[in-house]
């Protein structure tokens, strides 16, 4: 089972996402958070396999949040979703380390596969998926 | 000649006739209403006396690029250059400089225009362009932080109720769902109500006040205690004051209600000192305040859009926030528009 760490500062999307990824029988959601500073604080404590992280949130945001947890030094990888699909936003992500760079609207057909490839290795450099 | 003396005499510039070292040989009337010398005091004294210090060096500039070559020119539009009255106030002037040989050799017609409205009214017309852009980011992400999240979770959601084959189960997922659309619903309603400008003039900003916390328990779920101990008429106020910290309230309770994870929180409105104070505070999770090398437009909660407004009625923004600590968002705005305020 892949540990992941569930990271948005939207209740309703935690909880969608949380049923898609519990959904998939692969994935075991460690926890959950809804800001950098506390993804921070539980990536420290939980050590998941991969986070799942959004990247606009009040407070220290997700590029931030990244950041931190690479500096962190664990196995961790950081798979990036959010609705922004700039790709000043994919520059920021990868360059603080993220591993994917997915958006979230089309998470429902596309997160299983973006997971399975960071858990194999295959994001690097990270994959982008198109939006849609 | 007669008749160009009488262009001098009434004309809306003050102007002056200065010699070749600069000093005052004759001014108009609106010259001695502009400055509040009187002519005697005018008259025979170095032109310096219109310069405050911190414009003599550029005044210096301009004179010696002027004796080299004398012709007519203009300066102050572009420049920021200011004239010292008598009582030691400065306002903006445009001043013209051109040779008048008609009244001797190397004299100099120095025509001095307050540009004081005109400054203001263009300060104003790029504040208004900076408050519709403000407004407009503040819109998107309204639409960002609310209406796109629960379509996406809608989506997800959507896939999930395809997949599952379990009528009971069916039926429990779209119950989530429908919980989800009217609770997006609302959201889209409180923001077409917030982009309604508020009948503050009518209403009256307390009753203002009222209804909208009365919406933020409805739409939300955030109860708000208002304390309020003001000593004041609100039709004292300047209109656009008292709208400025109508909408200042209204941005900080919505950050209460939408990013603090609480559900009450505290409004204190008091008057003293000639300023109305609202103080806006929650025990929720509080945040790190921005600091320079923030994610790019991403203070998140519309901090800058709230201290833009306070500042541009004269008034000030106070912010204090930790993370687990809950935030204090204090807005200190005049009760009488002051002398000058921008």
């Amino acid at each position: 089972m892949t540990r992941v760490l569930l990271v948005d500062d939207h209740k309703a999307v935690r909880a969608s996402l949380r049923e898609l990824l519990e959904s998939m029988g692969t994935v075991d959601v460690v926890g959950e958070a809804s800001s950098g500073e506390e993804a921070v604080g539980k990536a420290r404590t939980l050590e998941p396999d991969i986070v799942v992280m959004d990247l606009a949130m009040p407070g220290m945001g997700g590029v931030e949040a990244t950041r931190k947890i690479t500096a962190l030094g664990l196995e961790t990888r950081i798979l990036v979703l959010t609705v922004h699909d700039e790709d000043e936003f994919l520059v920021l992500a990868m360059e603080a380390g993220a591993a994917g760079f997915l958006n979230k609207s089309v998470a429902d057909t596309d997160l299983e596969g973006e997971l399975e490839a960071i858990t194999r290795g295959h994001s690097d450099p990270p994959r982008r998926s198109a939006d849609r | 000649m007669r008749d160009y003396r009488a262009v001098f005499e009434a004309s809306p510039d003050a102007i002056l006739f200065l010699d070749a070292r600069g000093v005052i040989r004759d001014v108009n009337p609106r010259a001695l209403s502009m400055f509040g010398w009187s002519r005697e005091e005018m008259e025979g004294s170095p032109v310096e006396m219109l310069i405050p210090a911190s414009s003599r060096a550029l005044h210096e500039q301009h004179r010696s690029s002027y004796a080299e070559a004398p012709s007519p020119r203009q300066m102050g539009l572009e420049l920021d250059v200011h004239a010292l009255r008598k009582d030691g106030t400065t306002f903006p002037v445009e001043v013209s400089l051109s040779p008048g040989e008609e009244l001797g050799p190397e004299q100099v017609v120095c025509t001095i225009r307050d540009i004081d409205g005109w400054r203001r009214m263009q300060w104003l017309s790029r504040m208004r362009l900076v408050g519709a852009e403000n407004e407009r980011k503040r819109i998107s992400r309204e639409l960002h932080d609310d209406l796109l999240q629960f379509l996406v979770a809608f989506k997800v959601r959507g896939r999930l109720l395809v997949d599952r084959v379990d009528q009971e189960e069916r039926e429990q997922a779209w119950a989530v769902i429908a919980d989800e659309i009217t609770k997006a619903v609302r959201g889209v309603k409180h923001m077409i109500r917030g982009l309604r400008p508020p009948n503050l003039e009518e209403q009256g900003l307390l009753s203002a006040f009222a209804t909208l916390f009365r919406d933020t328990r409805k739409v939300h779920g955030l109860t708000i205690h208002a304390a309020v101990n003001v000593d004041w008429a609100g039709d004292e106020m300047d209109p656009m004051t008292v709208v400025a910290l109508y909408r200042i309230v209204q941005e900080a309770v919505t950050n209460v209600a939408t990013h603090a994870g609480v559900n009450e929180a505290s409004v204190a409105l008091r008057t003293g000192d000639g300023v109305l104070v609202a103080e806006i505070r929650d025990e929720g999770c509080g945040f790190e305040p921005p600091g320079p090398g923030a994610e790019p437009d991403r203070d998140g909660i519309g901090l800058s859009s709230m201290r833009e407004r306070a500042e541009l009625v004269g008034g000030s923004l106070a912010v204090r926030s930790s993370p687990g600590r809950g935030t204090t968002v204090r807005a200190t705005v005049p009760m009488v528009n002051p002398e000058g305020a921008r």
